[in-house]
């Protein structure tokens, strides 16, 4: 099980919630990207130290929303059913406002 | 008991979010969960010390936390980086806190059982 | 999909800071139903974080697991009103969650502070303030914190849906 599914759903290009997630990101946990948080997906490399695509996700639906791809090689696209069952792999969630 | 972390980034009084988590937290402790605060980010303006909300019509937040002790909430976390990138060190804060560096904020929050971000 | 070959597990490394050494968190078996309570603390149709906890919410239930309570706080007791009428080819996020209360038992819970504040108030309230109407919808109650902190010590997962 994991430590910490870390949920962000802020476009990190005009908020510091993907920073702030990043920098106490564990080894356990994950991280994945909602709403506004899959912008970040334009463009990746905007972020360094992001996790690899075992430990970030990225729900489908909000990324179709966007017109937003999600590259497999840099996060696994989920949608709801996956979403819940992360939470459930791991001890807790932590929502970065 | 599980316990909880009440995780607060927002600068005070744009909104409600730091009478919000104080209150969830005196209740917390007043039903025995044991409780710690973690401020970060703009998060650690709510605790500066030299605030007078009163004169923009805002109601002040400084008694909240001065009654943090006697809830026996003593838990309480200030993000070292985050607070000296805004040009504030401890003495500029209203209560005494411990300072965690960012290396250890990770640690803090696998630490608790529940996490409730404001 | 099984998400669980996905995450890569590493063996936990108890003790890696001495200050944090004395508080065990619990762990749960992730494969048995869980309960789930909710915290939502932005308005409807203003952020899509309502929308999102809605579609969680189904999602949870529709995998077995049982919500004991979604709790709304701040702007997120806007979602109590019985007088918004949302456009018809728009998802109806209040009937939505009405629904999903009934039929499956989960207690939707707006605080009672948040609300006074935001014009959101039951009929013992109206009562109590000699306000001219009520428009907290059914379904919703009114109460205080104590309900969000019990529900994160009754649940296996707390899960925060704002901004």
């Amino acid at each position: 099980m994991g430590m910490i599914l870390h949920i962000v759903n802020q476009s990190p290009f005009k908020h510091t919630a993907l920073t702030q997630c990043l920098r106490a990101l564990g080894q356990e946990d994950s991280l994945i990207l909602i709403e506004d948080g899959v912008l970040l997906l334009a463009n990746p490399a905007f972020a360094s130290n992001l996790p690899p695509a075992t430990r970030l996700f990225a729900l489908q639906p909000d990324g179709d929303a966007r017109g937003i791809s999600i590259d497999p090689d840099i996060a696994t696209a989920v949608e709801f059913p996956q979403f819940v069952e992360l939470v459930t792999q791991h001890q807790k969630t932590m929502s970065w406002l | 008991m599980r316990s909880t972390l009440f995780i607060n980034t927002k600068g005070p009084y744009s909104s409600q979010a730091t009478r919000e988590s104080l209150d969830a937290a005196l209740a917390s402790a007043a039903f025995g969960v044991p409780v710690g605060l973690l401020y970060l980010e703009d998060g650690v303006f709510q605790l500066k010390q030299g605030q007078t909300p009163n004169t923009a019509d805002l109601k002040r937040t400084a008694p909240i936390f001065q009654s943090l002790a006697l809830y026996e909430i003593s838990d309480i976390y200030v993000c070292e980086e985050d607070l000296h990138s805004r040009g504030l060190c401890q003495e500029d804060l209203l209560i005494d806190v411990t300072l965690v560096p960012t290396s250890q904020i990770g640690p803090l929050l696998a630490s608790y059982d529940n996490l409730l971000s404001f | 999909m099984n998400t669980q070959e996905l995450i890569v597990t590493t063996s936990p490394e108890p003790g890696n800071d001495p200050i944090y050494e004395n508080r065990q968190t619990t762990e749960t078996d992730s494969n048995q139903p869980m309960i789930f309570s909710i915290h939502v603390i932005t308005a409807p149709y203003s952020h899509q974080s309502t929308l999102t906890a809605l579609r969680f919410c189904q999602a949870t239930l529709a995998a077995g697991h049982s919500i004991k309570r979604v709790f709304f706080s701040g702007d997120g007791v806007l979602v109590g009103t019985q007088l918004a009428v949302p456009p018809q080819d728009e998802a109806d996020l209040y009937r939505e969650w009405q629904a999903l209360a009934s039929a499956h038992q989960v207690e939707l819970v707006v605080c009672i502070s948040a609300c006074l504040r935001r014009g959101i108030i039951n009929a013992s309230e109206a009562e109590r303030y000699e306000s001219p109407s009520h428009n907290l919808a059914e379904g919703f109650l009114l109460s205080g914190l104590g309900q969000l902190v019990e529900a994160g010590l009754e649940s296996d997962r707390l899960v925060t849906f704002g901004a």
